[in-house]
């Protein structure tokens, strides 16, 4: 809608033309057009300096007036006469027809308070699956039953063990102080579950990195030994 | 007997239900094990335990509304429910809104082009908007140049304005007599 004055009282064109029939107490039949069209023109002219795109939007119907305006200060001739009442007449019909719905939409309104005061029971939002319980207490009881028997030998609990790197790596370290080397399967043998050793894997490979010790291996798939770097080591291998 | 019967499988349909139940729906699932009821004698069993209730003046109802038979509380408890649901249940709808849905509900089914004649404003964005709330819908298409869409009220516009039916709306006769 270009038309954007939104207010309780004014609202399109035939509204505006509603509101000035009332304002200036006119029986519909006998409107004064003349005087309704120069009131007309002021509002149409501050709605081109608001929005000058809305302005269009009035155009057929001031265009109506004006030519009923027009004729009004011609020189009667009985045949244009007619056409004249013709368009008042069915200007003045559309009128009273929009009043009509106006109307009702408050009635509408009213309506819809008064019976916003009435509760329906909610709308259970239905399931994509419907199913029917066809279970008794028992049942549940029975199958709880026979999953703890299935199961009841093999119960434990898992703990979560936090095992940092860095333990691990002065672990490591530690063991390397007493002894030249040290075998890389040794290491894993006195790890106690498998997320210490995987942790003492990674220890490893951070020294490695840190180029604190390293690792030599005679052949293929034969013992890791692992063997810390001092600066002994550095010269000897320089 | 054979009535009671009938009366508490109504009451219990009407219970359980969220909508609405119309005669015809109502006769459908009944007349399976009851063969041989008509309407008529539905809606005078409906209308007698609607009585029932009246008389034992509780806080909720059944009604006749949009076409359908439904429990409903009474407008009286309306605050204490709002509190519970934490809902703002007042559907807001601009006077532009519902002089159109004022147009639709008289003259429908109508084109959007029949509701632009009378409001004398473009009114496709007023539609819209009436579409999402599902105040109206599209029922068709008109045998017309360009076969445009014919819009007409829904159930849900009945139930919102507590309307038993579109024949509930004042008779357009009586709204020109009082603009005179």
């Amino acid at each position: 809608m270009a038309y954007n004055v939104r207010t309780d009282i004014f609202e399109g064109p035939l509204e505006l033309l509603l509101h000035l029939i009332k304002r200036n107490d006119l029986e519909i039949s006998t409107i004064k057009i003349a005087e309704i069209t120069s009131d007309y023109l002021i509002y149409l002219n501050l709605i081109r300096k608001l929005n000058i795109s809305s302005a269009s939007e009035f155009l057929v119907m001031a265009s109506t007036l004006i030519q009923i305006k027009a004729r009004h200060f011609l020189p009667s001739i009985s045949e244009k006469e007619e056409d004249g009442n013709d368009t008042l007449n069915k200007l003045n019909n559309k009128i009273l027809e929009y009043q009509k719905y106006k109307k009702i939409g408050e009635f509408l309104s009213h309506r819809i308070i008064e019976s916003s005061q009435i509760y329906y029971r909610p709308i259970t939002i239905p399931s994509n699956q419907n199913f029917v319980l066809d279970v008794v207490v028992l049942d549940l009881a029975k199958s709880f039953y026979k999953t703890l028997k299935t199961f009841s030998s093999n119960i434990r609990d898992i703990v979560y063990q936090e095992i940092r790197v860095e333990t691990k790596m002065s672990e490591i370290l530690d063991v390397l102080k007493v002894k030249q080397y040290v075998f890389f399967s040794d290491i894993l043998r006195k790890q106690k579950t498998n997320i210490a050793s995987i942790v003492c894997f990674m220890a490893i490979l951070e020294l490695v990195k840190d180029r604190q010790i390293f690792i030599k291996q005679s052949g293929l798939f034969s013992e890791i030994k692992i063997y810390r770097i001092c600066s002994e080591n550095i010269l000897q291998r320089v | 007997m054979k009535r009671f019967e009938i009366k508490q499988i109504l009451e219990a349909l009407l219970f359980v239900s969220e909508k609405p139940l119309s005669l015809k729906e109502l006769k459908g699932i009944i007349k399976g094990d009851y063969a041989g009821i008509d309407t008529n004698s539905l809606e005078n069993i409906l209308n007698e335990l609607k009585e029932e209730y009246v008389n034992l003046n509780k806080p909720y109802e059944i009604k006749f509304i949009a076409d359908g038979w439904v429990f409903a509380t009474k407008p009286k408890y309306a605050p204490w429910i709002g509190k519970l649901l934490k809902e703002k249940r007042v559907l807001k709808l601009s006077p532009s809104a519902l002089e159109t849905l004022a147009i639709v509900a008289y003259k429908q089914p109508i084109t959007r082009a029949e509701i632009d004649d009378v409001r004398g404003v473009e009114s496709s964005s007023v539609i819209d908007g009436l579409l999402e709330k599902k105040m109206i819908k599209i029922i068709g298409k008109k045998e017309t140049l360009g076969k445009p869409v014919l819009y007409v009220t829904t159930q849900d516009f009945l139930k919102c304005f507590g309307l038993a039916r579109l024949s509930e709306l004042p008779s357009i006769e009586n709204i020109s007599e009082s603009l005179q």
